[in-house]
This record gives structure tokens, sequence and C-alpha cells, in this order.
């Protein structure tokens, strides 16, 4: 779990980041689960999350690490 | 050329990189599109420019996997299963030249910043000796795994499987405190009666797989510390003693941050908390749920929230 100024982002055990904005108080999935069904792709579970200004990575347990914006 | 991320949609995927092919264990980074260093269960540290999506180098020194990293401009932290902290500077790195790039897939674009790794590619090697300048100090007094840590400035502060936490001196190398969550924790409780600030047995079997000291974070001589009974732990640095604790979480604390308005928790109980921080409001209180595993939120969270980021600091 890490926050920025915008929202707090964490790791729960599935394959999505959970985000809360903290403006709005909406919450969503950022990360490769979020289209894994129409992609037909199984991403594995995110263990470890980091945000900065927007910038989000976050680090699967097969190994694989992502950036996206949030 | 960097991407400005302003111009994608929130959630845009904008590189993804097969870092390490076994379990990620710790990541952190300095600025978006900068550096980042990655750890994982196969035991290595990679330093990666998060731009070009290449690997940098290998910070190698841990005999065990790192649980831990925080990077601050060019200097990183890692804290291990080997007990050890270790300090490096990134900036005495020799990086190999742009144009050793590997595995870029010779159809894309090479500029355009979007060109991902193919996932089935091992992860490319950079060569051996670029990170060998990189190592500061090693830290070594723990005698069980490092967890967490976190410095600013010149104070590192740094929890370990062996229930302590070290105040390290990063100027001189040297560990000026200990603090020993228990004892520290049952003097607490001793000083303020009728409020439970004792090691709280949960009444479950331990979670095997949790952390005794699941995250920490430090500011000045403020250190805020969550430990497998769910207890968040507010220390003064210069007393060592526990001015605080916050109970509300029912698991492990996992995971911590603050800054000068929030303090946010996160815990094996599956909910993160939002409190109001210690550096503006000595009572703080845990306020809400904002969701959990099953990926609901409860009515009325995010009200609460606004209520207690407009509530003026007592």
């Amino acid at each position: 779990m890490m926050f920025d100024a915008r929202r707090i982002v964490s790791a729960a055990g599935e394959n999505v980041v959970k985000v809360y904005d903290k403006a709005d108080g909406h919450h969503w999935d950022c990360g490769a689960g979020v289209t894994a069904e129409e992609d037909g792709t199984n991403p594995a579970t995110v263990e470890r999350v980091r945000i900065k200004d927007g910038y989000l990575i976050e680090g699967r347990r097969d190994g694989i690490v992502a950036a996206w914006t949030c | 050329m960097p991407i400005l991320h302003e111009h994608f949609e929130p959630g845009s995927l904008i590189k993804e990189i097969q870092a390490h092919n076994d379990i990620i264990t710790a990541i952190d980074f300095d600025v978006p599109f900068g550096t980042m260093v990655t750890a994982a269960l196969d035991d290595t540290v990679r330093v990666w420019d998060l731009s070009a999506g290449r690997c940098l180098g290998f910070l190698e020194g841990h005999h065990a996997s790192v649980r831990c990293i925080q990077v601050e401009d060019n200097i990183v932290a890692t804290g291990s299963a080997d007990a050890s902290v270790r300090l490096w500077d990134l900036s005495r790195a020799h990086y190999p030249p742009q144009d050793n790039r590997i595995n870029k897939g010779s159809g894309e674009e090479e500029d355009d910043g979007l060109n991902y790794a193919n996932p089935e590619d091992a992860p490319p090697q950079p060569p051996p000796s670029s990170m060998e300048d990189c190592p500061l100090v090693s830290l070594e007094a723990h005698i069980d795994e490092v967890t967490a840590l976190h410095f600013r400035e010149n104070t590192l502060v740094s929890g370990s499987a062996d229930k302590t936490l070290r105040q390290w001196d990063l100027v001189q190398g040297r560990c000026v405190q200990t603090l020993d969550v228990l004892w520290a924790a049952a003097q607490a409780s001793s000083m303020s009666a009728g409020v439970s600030t004792q090691w709280r047995p949960t009444g479950r079997l331990p979670d095997a797989s949790a952390d005794f000291i699941g995250a920490l974070q430090c500011f000045d001589a403020a250190l805020a510390c969550g430990t497998a009974d769910g207890v968040i732990r507010l220390w003064d640095l210069r007393s060592g003693q526990v001015h605080r604790s916050l109970v509300g979480h029912t698991g492990p604390i996992t995971c911590l941050q603050f800054d000068d308005v929030h303090l946010v928790t996160g815990s094996l109980d599956r909910s993160i908390r939002v409190s109001l921080s210690l550096l503006c409001c000595p009572h703080t209180l845990v306020l809400l749920t904002l969701f959990c595993r099953s990926g609901t939120c409860g009515p009325g969270l995010s009200t609460t929230l606004l209520r207690t980021t407009s509530r003026s600091p007592a």
C-alpha cells in the first residue's frame, strides 16, 4: 500500500491494484487483471505496489513488474 | 523520450517488464520514469531505468532475499532476510551505453517509450560489473530477517523478525538505539492504566506468513511501526518509548505510510484504515475502512474521509 497526493493504492491479494481516489471517494481497479477476461490472459497476483506523482508500479508473483498511470 | 503521463487516461499501461523469474518481494522507485530497484525471491536485486525499461545492473552483497527497499535520489537502502541492511549509492554506477539495449523487439519503434520487453524473454543481462562501486555500508546488528525499513536524512530505522527496531546513524554507519518492541509495549501499558497497549494475543494461531514488524516510517523523532498483533505504535525516538498505540486492525499490519495529514495503514484483516496523522493530531483516531479483499466499499466512507481531511488539527 502507498499513497500520493491523490490516490491510495493497495495490493490486496488480487491480480489488480485497488485504487482509492482521495478527492472524490471513488475507488477502482488498475492493472492487468482488469482486461484479463477479454484478453484471455491470466495475470499473476500483485505482491507489491508503489505510487509517486500519479505513476504506479506493481510487482507480481511471476516476477513481472508493470508501470501504470494512476 | 519520456511519456507525459498526464496525457494518459488513469489506469493505462505504460510499460511491462519481466523483471524477475520469481515472486517480487520488494520494489521502490525515485521519480516517474526514473530509477527503479526490484528484489525477488530469486535473491537478486536489480536496478532499472524506467524510461527505457532496461536493467542497469545488480546490487550484489546480500546473502538472502531482500524484503524491503527504499530509494531516495541516488541512495538505496535494502533490508534482507540475511538480517542486514545495506546502503548503496547509484551515482557510482557505470551504466552500460544506451545502445546495449537487449530484447526490445525488432518491429517496434526504439524511441517511443512504449516498446515492451517480450514476457517470454529472459530478463536482460547487464554487465556484471556495472554496480560494483555502489555499496556504501552494511548495517549488521539484527539477528533475524529485516522485514521493514525507512530512512530520512541521516537516520534509518529497521525492523526485524528478532522483534526489535534499530535506529542507525547513517553518517557513522552504526546502530545508535535498539528498541525492544515487546518490552516497550509492556512499559507503555504499565504507565497508562486503563488503556490496553500491551501485546495483544488475537485468540487465533499467529499467521506464520505475517512479519512481526510489518511496516514502519520515521520523521525526525517520530516513528510509526505496525506489528503482527495489529497495533500501530507511535514511538518517540528521543526517549525510546511508545507514546501511543492505535488499536483497530484485527490482523497483522503489512503496510503503513503517513504524511502531515494522514496515517494510512493496511492489514491482513483485509482493510485499509486512514487516520489523522500523528504529525497534526496526537489523538489519532482510526476512522474508516476503505475496502476489503472482496472489493466492496461500505456506504458513507468517502464522506468520512472528507470529514477527516477538513477537520482542523487539534
